[in-house]
């Protein structure tokens, strides 16, 4: 199924039947972890609708605000969520939000995304339980 | 243009609809039944009172502290008297008033197990030359106590229930099912839990047996190791029947009273005595995740690792979380369910950025958002039904997938490619820009 949209004057087509199970997955992943998924919906969005980025930036974070409204207020009242520990972790990510951005510009954005590869390997090896990982 | 609306209402209104009526639902479903089970409440909380110890003078346990209130990390000095020819076998030290919610899925008969009064703190100190005694049919075998403990402290799969039986502990496992007033009990089936229900609530554990059955298992689920509830400690037993014992307070020990009791057997053990651990700052308490901490490490992991993340062009979440288990053994829920907030502002900051310059799509970004929502209102359920085992295993393939994809913005075609695709960005930014200026101007 298609949905026709309009963005600036040029008319897209998308496969929303893509777009509605690959959102509805990651969005149960993404909530299961407790993290954004801003970076899976990007490249679903893109590499698989195949619609161009200055389409997608703008329309994915309202996807992915959706998905963070709701399961933040399920966990809510599932009562899960520690209020203190919320703060102490928001105070931290909003003075990144501020930070990051100063510092980024003197940084190479490709050794970044290698250094992070490498580390989220490295996580990920941890938490799999892989044998011979310090 | 019948059909666009025909399409706004398959895609956007008719979804909406179905997440908000099955959220209601779902909701006064479970208030319905909680209202009917809170009027039974008060006759049978009546049961659950402390039992006094039946014990005459010659068969009392005396305990004695070497303080009132403690720190987290601190040693208690833990003395008293046995009648002669007795020995302390168990010391179990419980925290009272702090109390946090614990869930666990019974994966054999799919029920889904949440009491809000297991203690943050709970420990069952065993004299490590107990000889325990298990009754086989009749015949009573004696075990040294170190033997047992070795092996099921092996065992990744251990079983808290099976554990205090052959080691005797659950003489000592006096406190928590005095504590626990009750023990909601819910019904899991995979019909129920698609729209998003934890299942059919069955009526709540309120007999003592059944309490300090689940109880127990529900510590587990907690604290998880074998060691951070049980261990082997050296209570001296003089020849007259003083002994003593000291304990070392974990460092995120929880605050406000706590009980501690020293047995003997089934028959003889003290009374429960007092003490108060005070948490100070900069350590504060998290209430919810049940331990105290001080706030600057979780702050600057935050901070460090949301700057990471801004600059890798994805959230903090996927570091932030695991981190968060693997130092503070937060509980998998509670970190989900406290860092997923954070994002929010940041996002709506963005959204509304986006939108002043009409750089959103709304048909777009709503009708998948709808779908998101939908995955958002399964996904913290799913966390409920998990282990932390599992949820590490989810966590880690995510992470593999991550790291794959930022390895790939890194290949030479994606860089050529994305040059192109930002300087269009940036052209339609600016453009964008200038339009809503120009609109302005026109309005003024």
């Amino acid at each position: 199924m298609k949905m026709k949209f309009e963005f600036w004057g040029e008319t897209f087509e998308a496969n929303m039947i893509i777009g509605a199970l690959g959102g509805f997955i990651i969005a149960v992943a993404a909530s299961l972890g407790g993290f954004g998924g801003g970076p899976f919906v990007v490249p679903l969005m893109t590499v698989i609708m195949g619609l161009p980025i200055y389409v997608v930036v703008g329309s994915s974070l309202l996807a992915i605000f959706f998905n963070t409204l709701m399961a933040s207020s399920r966990y809510y009242f599932f009562g899960q969520t520690d209020v203190l520990l919320f703060i102490i972790m928001a105070i931290g990510a909003v003075s990144a939000g501020f930070i990051g951005p100063r510092i980024a510009k003197r940084l190479s954005p490709i050794w970044v995304k290698r250094i992070a590869a490498i580390g989220c390997t490295y996580l990920a090896l941890k938490l799999l339980n892989v044998p011979f990982i310090p | 243009m019948i059909s666009k609306m025909m399409k706004w209402f398959f895609w956007v209104v008719l979804p909406l609809f179905l997440v908000i009526g099955a959220y209601s639902w779902v909701f006064t479903q479970e208030t319905k039944k909680e209202a009917s089970q809170g009027a039974t409440q008060p006759t049978e909380a009546t049961v659950v009172k402390p039992s006094v110890s039946e014990g005459s003078e010659a068969t009392k346990v005396e305990l004695k502290l070497d303080k009132e209130i403690y720190k987290g990390g601190e040693t208690i000095k833990i003395s008293g008297k046995v009648p002669p020819g007795m020995k302390v076998n168990f010391i179990e030290i419980t925290s009272i008033d702090s109390k946090v919610q614990v869930s666990r899925l019974d994966r054999k008969d799919f029920k889904f197990y949440l009491s809000k009064e297991i203690p943050a703190f709970y420990h069952i100190v065993i004299n490590e030359d107990y000889v325990a005694k298990i009754d086989k049919n009749g015949t009573i075998e004696e075990k040294p106590v170190k033997e047992i403990y070795n092996k099921w402290k092996a065992n990744k799969k251990w079983k808290i229930g099976e554990f205090m039986k052959e080691t005797n502990a659950d003489i000592a496992f006096i406190t928590p099912p005095k504590l626990i007033s009750e023990i909601k009990v819910w019904k899991t089936s995979i019909s129920k839990a698609i729209i998003g229900s934890r299942g059919e609530p069955l009526p709540s554990l309120t007999d003592k047996k059944e309490i300090k059955k689940e109880a127990a298992r529900l510590i587990q689920t907690r604290m998880k190791d074998l060691p951070k509830i049980f261990s082997l400690g050296k209570i001296k037993t003089n020849e007259d029947g003083t002994f003593e014992y000291s304990f070392k307070l974990p460092d995120n020990a929880p605050p406000r009273s706590y009980t501690v009791i020293a047995v003997v057997n089934k028959e003889v053990k003290s009374e429960p005595i007092k003490l108060t651990v005070d948490v100070s700052f900069p350590k504060i308490y998290f209430p919810v995740a049940g331990t105290s901490t001080n706030f600057l490490g979780p702050l600057i992991l935050s901070l460090a690792i949301c700057t990471f993340g801004v600059l890798m062009g994805a959230g903090g979440g996927f570091i932030l979380n695991p981190l968060l288990i693997m130092i503070y053994h937060l509980p998998h829920g509670v970190v989900a369910g406290s860092v997923m907030p954070t994002v929010l502002f940041s996002q709506a900051t963005g959204i509304y950025n986006y939108s002043k310059i009409g750089f959103i799509n709304w048909k777009l970004g709503i009708t998948v958002g709808i779908f998101m929502a939908l995955g958002g209102f399964f996904g913290p359920l799913l966390n409920q039904f998990v282990t932390l085992d599992e949820y590490k295993f989810v966590f880690g393939i995510v992470l593999l997938g991550l790291a794959a994809l930022m390895f790939w913005q890194t290949t030479p075609g994606y860089i050529e490619r994305s040059k192109k695709e930002k300087a269009i960005l940036e052209e339609f930014k600016k453009r964008a820009a200038a339009a809503k200026k120009a609109k302005e101007e026109q309005k003024s």
